[in-house]
């Protein structure tokens, strides 16, 4: 055997290794937290809200301020992500202005979430008076994302081909019609994944949270932009350091984490279904 | 599509139709010039040799024709190609008629070998050395791409028509005096006749050669002298 | 009865500083075909995309000189580009129809253009179909994904998206440079059946496409249109040397 082909072997060996490795670990982890948690999880698990200093009852509240926090932070989030992106891609020239602004938006993804928890919480709640709230927690887990999801659409955008482009304005197409109709549908499917994979990101944030709208705990779900929201992540941080009575909640912290693990779980696989249909549908 | 890439192989091929064109000359010049010589020292084996030889050139501008439709079909040629292998094609037929024409004086000069001339020939072996004169130019012309040279076929066309009506002339003399050489003068006649198209068919062939050099299209009679139009000569011309 | 239908006059044009054309005069015959033929990076699609200004698109880009389309300078100032694009189609190197169904490429011209229809839409959709000789291969499937289709089809596809604005004049970049010989056949039968009511502009590699279905040529090199005549004359007998070298393949 030359060194080539053993080099080749020990490549194929050596990534196999990593993969099984890789795999291993995830399904390790997800067992472990459903062996944990399977025996709390019910229907009324899910209807129900926490009772009894949280020792009872469900998860009903943090689920549904879960959902409403990460449903407002998307509200704001997806129009101005995906404009910013699409004026990155279609509009911006190649000066030093647009380069800073790129780079500064690079290097935004890269800060720690506490940090935009520390912004939210003196922008949002102290600045423009919002108070902890849904309002304040959303805007803060959308300016979170947004480095995510401008650098996402700016790659779609720039990823539909030329040709499409040249197609385009050789019939006669304005510049705004191009983008709108050929374009965007074009990018759509990658535009969406990236949306998709920012909300798997922010429904499992606590720190943005924590100081701008997410509640210890709170009797209903939130009736309006204003109030405090419990949330899913932050439900396991307080049920597994802060609560009172942290051994006898063991069973549901597990139940918790596992909800929020399928939530997540279930939201990537969706979209990632969710892009390979319209993939199918658009091109082949 | 890159053309280059074919350049060579194209060349080769053409280099080797060219060399067929040559062959087929010598050849059908042998033909005519054996067929004088067999007429003019009564030689009817010399003849015969010329008669058997027809077949060959028969085949090899077939094989030439052939050639040239492989090439076209292989190579696609356009420009200086295409009127190379289009003008080959022709100059193949021309060439062939002029062997043909070597038969069929070898024809007369088996008949005529055991009888006695009405005269000693002069001038038609005078028309054959212009004729052989034209061909090699001709040929060496298109051998080298000199288009200039292939011109100077033309002028020597005249001297082809000069010697043949100064035969006629001559032969219309013998035949006047005695009826009895009417049969041999006639065929003498035919003879020249012979020799002065074989002209008509060099001329044919450079123009050809121009032709595949320029691309432009000459008639030979610009380079000729001007004739005085002669009821007869058009009609020689439209005969053929 | 031929008729002159674009006329460049003195073209020049700039990429930053680089000279791409020099002084291209020329006459485009309408209802013709015309070729365009010239080794690589000789101008011949920068010449095809001056015609409907899709020059206009790259920043470094200047044109010089006069395009006269129908009498007209389309450099003029306020000339509507708009209207002029959709005059004058094109056809590009790849096929490349957009990533919607069969039916939506060819309407999306008209659909631009103001025309909702669906009637009208119908009507210009079958006779651009029919016309770019593929309606009676996606008759029955006209809502399923252009891209669907094979490359010659996609090819007729784009023709047919061309047509459909009812254009004068049609621009062809390599047509069938990307596909198979039977594909390239048809489209090429296409052209010739084209030239009935279009003016068409084509530029091409293959010189022997261009000698079977052009009625006229250009040889450009370098930026200069080197000979400009009657295809058969162009193929057999062309005035300039470097003509005859071309098409012969001596360079290339
Ligand atoms: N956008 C551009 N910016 C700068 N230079 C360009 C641009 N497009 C083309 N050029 C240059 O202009 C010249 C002509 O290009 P063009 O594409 O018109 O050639 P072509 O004849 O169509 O070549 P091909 O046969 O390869 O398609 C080339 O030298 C090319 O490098
Ligand atoms: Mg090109």
């Amino acid at each position: 055997m030359d060194g080539r082909r053993f080099a080749d072997l020990m490549m194929t060996i050596f990534s196999w290794v990593a993969a099984l490795l890789l795999t291993g670990m995830v399904v390790a982890i997800i067992g472990f937290v459903v062996v944990r948690g399977y025996s709390v999880l019910s229907l009324d698990f899910l209807i129900e809200p926490p009772r009894d200093s949280m020792t009872r009852g469900g998860i009903m509240t943090p689920l549904v301020g879960t959902l409403q926090l990460v449903g407002t932070a998307m509200f704001f989030a997806i129009p101005v992500g995906v404009a910013t992106g699409l004026y990155f891609a279609e509009y911006a020239g190649d000066d030093m202005f647009t380069s800073i602004l790129r780079l500064a938006i690079r290097s935004l993804a890269g800060v720690p979430s506490v940090v935009f928890g520390l912004f939210g919480l003196s922008l949002f709640v102290i600045l423009l008076g919002f108070g902890p709230s849904l309002l304040a927690a959303a805007l803060t887990l959308a300016c979170l994302t947004l480095p995510l999801m401008v650098t996402a659409s700016e790659q779609a955008f720039l990823a539909v081909p030329k040709d499409y482009r040249d197609a385009s304005y050789a019939l006669g197409a304005s510049k705004w019609q191009t983008i709108r109709k050929v374009v965007l549908p074009a990018a759509a499917p990658t535009v969406i994944t990236g949306i998709i994979l920012s909300v798997g990101r922010v429904a499992g944030e606590t720190a943005p949270i924590m100081f701008t709208g997410a509640a210890f705990f709170a009797p209903h779900i939130a009736r309006s932009l204003f109030s405090e929201v419990m949330a899913l992540p932050y439900h396991i941080y307080v049920l597994a350091t802060a609560g009172t009575f942290i051994e006898e909640t063991r069973p549901i912290q597990y139940g918790t984490v596992l909800v929020l693990l399928l939530l997540v779980l279930g939201i990537c696989s969706g979209g990632i279904y969710m892009r390979s249909r319209l993939r199918r549908l658009m091109r082949r | 599509m890159e053309p280059v890439i074919t350049r060579k192989q194209l060349e080769a091929d053409l280099t080797e139709l060219k060399r067929m064109v040559l062959r087929l000359g010598k050849m059908a010049e042998e033909s005519i010039s054996k067929a004088i010589w067999a007429l003019k020292n009564q030689d009817a084996e010399l003849a015969r040799m010329v008669l058997a030889k027809d077949d060959d050139i028969d085949d090899l501008a077939e094989a030439l024709d052939n050639a040239c439709m492989h090439f076209a079909a292989r190579f696609q040629p356009l420009g200086e190609d295409l009127r190379a292998v289009t003008s080959i094609m022709h100059m193949a037929v021309d060439l062939e008629r002029i062997g043909d024409y070597g038969g069929n004086i070898a024809k007369v000069a088996v008949e005529l070998a055991d009888k006695e001339l009405i005269k000693p020939l002069i001038d038609i072996p005078r028309m054959l050395d212009v004729l052989s004169a034209m061909m090699s130019k001709a040929l060496v012309a298109f051998d080298t791409n000199n288009a200039e040279m292939a011109k100077e076929v033309f002028a020597m066309d005249d001297l082809m028509d000069d010697l043949e009506k100064q035969i006629m002339r001559e032969l219309l003399l013998l035949m006047m005096e005695r009826p009895q050489r009417i049969e041999q003068a006639t065929q003498l006649l035919n003879v020249a006749r012979t020799l002065e198209r074989g002209g008509d068919h060099v001329t044919n062939v450079a123009e050809r050669v121009i032709y595949i050099l320029t691309g432009k299209t000459v008639k030979a009679s610009a380079f000729r002298r001007p004739r005085p139009a002669t009821p007869y000569a058009h009609k020689e011309h439209e005969e053929r | 009865m031929e008729k002159i239908l674009v006329s460049s006059r003195g073209v020049n044009l700039f990429y930053d500083s680089a000279r791409v054309l020099k002084d291209i005069t020329f006459d485009i015959m309408e209802k013709q075909v015309t070729a365009l033929i010239g080794p690589s990076g000789c101008g011949k699609s920068s010449f095809l995309r001056c015609i409907n200004r899709m020059n206009d698109f790259i920043p470094s880009a200047r044109v010089e000189g006069e395009i006269l389309v129908g009498g007209s300078d389309i450099y003029a100032g306020g000339v509507d580009v708009i209207a002029l694009r959709r005059n004058v189609g094109m056809v590009f190197q790849k096929p490349n129809p957009f990533p919607m169904s069969i039916y939506d490429n060819v309407a999306y011209g008209p659909r631009l253009h103001g025309i909702k229809q669906k009637d009208r839409l119908d009507d210009i959709v079958k006779q651009s179909l029919v016309g770019a000789a593929l309606w009676d291969e996606v008759k029955d499937k006209l809502k399923t994904p252009g891209t669907g289709l094979s490359g010659g089809q996609q090819q007729r596809l784009c023709i047919a998206r061309a047509i459909a604005t009812e254009p004068e004049i049609l621009l062809m970049d390599e047509p069938t440079s990307a596909l198979d010989p039977m594909a390239t056949a048809r489209i090429e039968e296409l052209v010739r059946e084209l030239k009935k009511r279009y003016t068409v502009v084509i530029v091409t590699h293959n010189m022997q496409q261009a000698a079977r279905i052009s009625d006229r040529t250009a040889f450009f090199l370098m930026g200069d249109l080197v000979e400009y005549d009657a295809t058969p004359k162009m193929f057999t007998s062309p005035e300039d040397k470097r003509t005859e070298d071309y098409i012969t393949g001596r360079f290339g």
